[in-house]
């Protein structure tokens, strides 16, 4: 079972590839589509982020996956991370509505509509071990780590390795190599 | 020199063979291992690359290929075996597998190629195809072959430079030496010595081979020596062997001479023993035949004997008819001659008185023989007469009335009866001592009066009667017929001559017997065992 999923959800990325050009039609609706790739984009990154070990209690604690506001993936998420591992962890899916409740997170997707909610979210991880993707405009500036962007008819993402280093993450230099990396200059 | 040419040579062409073998082997698994390596680093640096489906950074991640200049190939495939990125740019889909199973990287064809998994962590991201030409290999084994000729070439210039200024002063002294030494070999004479050319190693070896030749010749003539002491030795020993052997061959001679008379003294007894084992059997079979013999003689003899007992109870039986036959013819003659005296008184004729008293005379003596002859028979008759216990004094005492009455002189008995009685058939005893006293007193000497000592004592078991008097005695001539019957040996007095056979008919029935002791003319004496 585990196989046929993997096989499926390769089988999206790539049927999304070669249809490259009606993704691009739907580009600007954001369709479920870009959201199933870029869950696995979001899942693939895991693969390339490594962790200080006081982020886990222990070596089978479960990397936690951690989508703030709306959910925007659906089901796609969780048929990306499904059967998957990290380092021998488990993956789990937690939803935050408020980020006073954020805890025990590696990974946080942040979906939020206000820009200044973003900021002061994003100001108050600071310092936590804690990889911080969106997909909106703007995110790199206000202190995120990766963000999810669409051009030429695929998505690409962007990254500021200071603000990962800074949370105590270290970024694959494989990842660096097809991200596009983006220094934020500090605020005055 | 074309040898040692040829030999260097072929060495060194087979020390290059295996070098260079050695070489493209390894040249070969260094070239797999590399580009092994490349592929693993390719791979790992294309993972970010699959993952988010950077084609544009796969390409340039292939490009770097370039600096590579054998790989003619290179193609990364995604996960569901797609091509992804190829390297070069241009490169035709026949070029590659568009199946991308994985393998091992190896020679294949002109090529050396294979394919290997793209991993992050432990997902399958994609597959990564690599070629490679030959043209390395091929340059290398160029490259290899002209060193090798080159090497070769100089090498065994050199060789055949250096055996030719060597041969003089190496190889010669050598051929000098190895002369010496095979007609030293051949020779046998180490008196040979190596002529030594140079001071160098040669010239130390022709020294060290000079001495050792020293050494030999003094060795063989120390082994000549002994081998001659020893041949003496041997020599020695073989005689003395000899002796011995000869004293030990004499010995056994002696030994089996020994032997043989030893055998022969064997068979001698063995001979002996037989001649006594036949005298044996032949004494045995003698005793036999005379047991027998001696049997058949006894048989016979009782057959004699039973006869003459036979013979002796006629005899015995004709004398007691023949007396008691004879009894009244002979009482009717005495009555007759009576009555004849009484019928002649008248006659004046004295001759016819003489006659007649002769023929009673002969009368009487006829009676007196007739009643000796019953005598005789009633002895036969009285010898199952009972055992009573007998005196002999009284016995003797009435004997001695007896005779006193018809005896016309005097006699004088001494008795010395140690034994007093005896247990014995009265008639018997008494017909003995009355025998033997009558006799006594019968015939007794004119010249003394007659002395009788009776005498009895026990000897051994029996109990003995002694009669001893001092009478006639009895001629040494007759004493063989002593005690046969009617034998007289005295003829001046009346007598039967039948006295001493009874008394040995009594006593020798008793299982007794008679002896006679003489005193020549002073007397006799009979000895009784009763």
């Amino acid at each position: 079972m585990a196989h046929l999923n993997v096989l499926y959800k390769h089988a999206a990325v790539t049927a999304c590839l070669f249809a490259g050009n009606i993704v691009a039609l739907y580009a600007q609706e954001e369709t479920p589509k870009d959201y199933s790739v870029k869950a696995v984009y979001l899942y693939n990154l895991t693969q390339f982020v490594e962790w200080p070990p006081k982020a886990f209690q222990n070596a089978r604690t479960p990397l936690v996956v951690g989508i703030l506001g709306e959910d925007p993936f659906g089901r796609h998420l969780e048929e990306a991370i499904e059967g998957e591992e990290n380092n021998g962890r488990s993956l789990v899916i937690r939803k935050f509505t408020t980020e006073e409740k954020i805890e025990n997170c590696h990974v946080l997707f942040i979906n939020l509509p206000e820009a200044s909610h973003t900021d002061k979210v994003l100001e108050n991880l600071e310092g936590r071990s804690i990889l911080t993707v969106s997909d909106h405009a703007g995110f790199l500036e206000a202190g995120g780590m990766v963000q999810l962007v669409q051009a030429d008819d695929r998505i690409h993402f962007q990254i500021n390795p200071d603000a990962a280093s800074e949370a105590d993450l270290k970024i694959s230099s494989k990842l660096l190599r097809v991200a596009e990396v983006i220094t934020v200059p500090n605020e005055p | 020199m074309l040898v040692n040419l040829l030999t260097s040579g072929a060495v060194l062409l087979v020390t290059c063979l295996a070098f260079f073998g050695y070489e493209l082997y390894t040249f070969r698994q260094s070239t797999l291992t590399k580009l092994k390596s490349l592929g693993e680093i390719t791979a790992a640096n294309s993972t970010a690359a699959l993952a988010f489906n950077d084609i544009d950074a796969a390409n340039e991640l292939l490009a770097l290929l370039h600096s590579e200049q054998h790989i003619v190939a290179a193609v990364l495939f995604d996960s569901l075996g797609q091509t992804f990125a190829v390297y070069p740019l241009e490169l035709a889909e026949s070029e590659y597998p568009t199946d991308p199973h994985l393998t091992e990287y190896g020679y294949t064809g002109g090529f050396l190629e294979g394919a290997q998994p793209v991993v992050q962590g432990t997902k399958f991201l994609g597959t990564l195809y690599l070629k490679s030409d030959l043209k390395a290999l091929q340059e290398r084994f160029l490259l290899y072959g002209m060193v090798v000729l080159i090497v070769m070439g100089f090498s065994i210039l050199i060789a055949y430079i250096l055996s030719q200024l060597l041969s003089h002063s190496i190889s010669r002294p050598i051929l000098a030496l190895s002369e010496t030494a095979t007609a030293i070999s051949n020779r046998q004479d180490y008196t040979v010595r190596a002529e030594k050319h140079s001071n160098d190693e040669l010239g130390i070896l022709t020294n060290a081979f000079n001495h050792m030749l020293g050494q030999i010749q003094a060795k063989d003539q120390t082994l000549l020596q002994f081998n001659k002491n020893l041949e003496k030795k041997v020599a020695e020993r073989t005689l003395e062997l000899e002796i011995s052997l000869n004293e030990q061959k004499e010995t056994e001679r002696r030994l089996s001479e020994k032997n043989t008379a030893l055998s022969r003294a064997l068979e001698e007894l063995h001979r002996t023993k037989e001649e006594l084992i036949n005298l044996n059997n032949e004494l045995e079979r003698r005793v036999e035949s005379r047991t027998k013999e001696v049997v058949a003689r006894e048989i016979e003899v009782n057959a004699k004997n039973h006869e003459l007992k036979k013979v002796n109870i006629d005899l015995d039986n004709f004398i007691y008819t023949a007396s008691h036959d004879l009894k009244s013819p002979i009482s009717n003659l005495e009555g007759l001659v009576g009555i004849l005296k009484e019928e002649l008184e008248d006659v004046d004729n004295p001759n016819i008185h003489q006659f007649l008293d002769m023929m009673n005379i002969c009368t009487t003596k006829l009676r007196n023989t007739i009643q000796d002859l019953a005598e005789i028979t009633k002895v036969q008759k009285n010898l199952e007469e009972d055992l009573e216990l007998v005196s002999f004094e009284k016995v003797i005492e009435d004997i001695k009335e007896e005779l006193q009455i018809t005896a016309n002189s005097t006699f004088a008995v001494d008795l010395k009866l140690e034994t007093k009685e005896i247990l014995y058939p009265i008639h018997g005893l008494r017909s003995v001592l009355h025998n033997l006293l009558s006799n006594a007193i019968k015939y007794r000497s004119n010249e003394r009066p007659a002395h009788i000592t009776v005498s009895t004592y026990n000897e051994e078991d029996n109990v003995v009667l002694m009669v001893e008097d001092n009478g006639l005695g009895i001629e040494e001539r007759h004493l063989p017929r002593l005690f046969s019957m009617f034998k007289r040996f005295h003829s001046h007095v009346d007598g039967t001559g039948i006295g001493l056979y009874i008394i040995k008919r009594i006593v020798e029935n008793r299982g007794g017997r008679i002896e006679y002791i003489s005193k020549g003319n002073q007397g006799s004496i009979f000895k009784v065992f009763l």
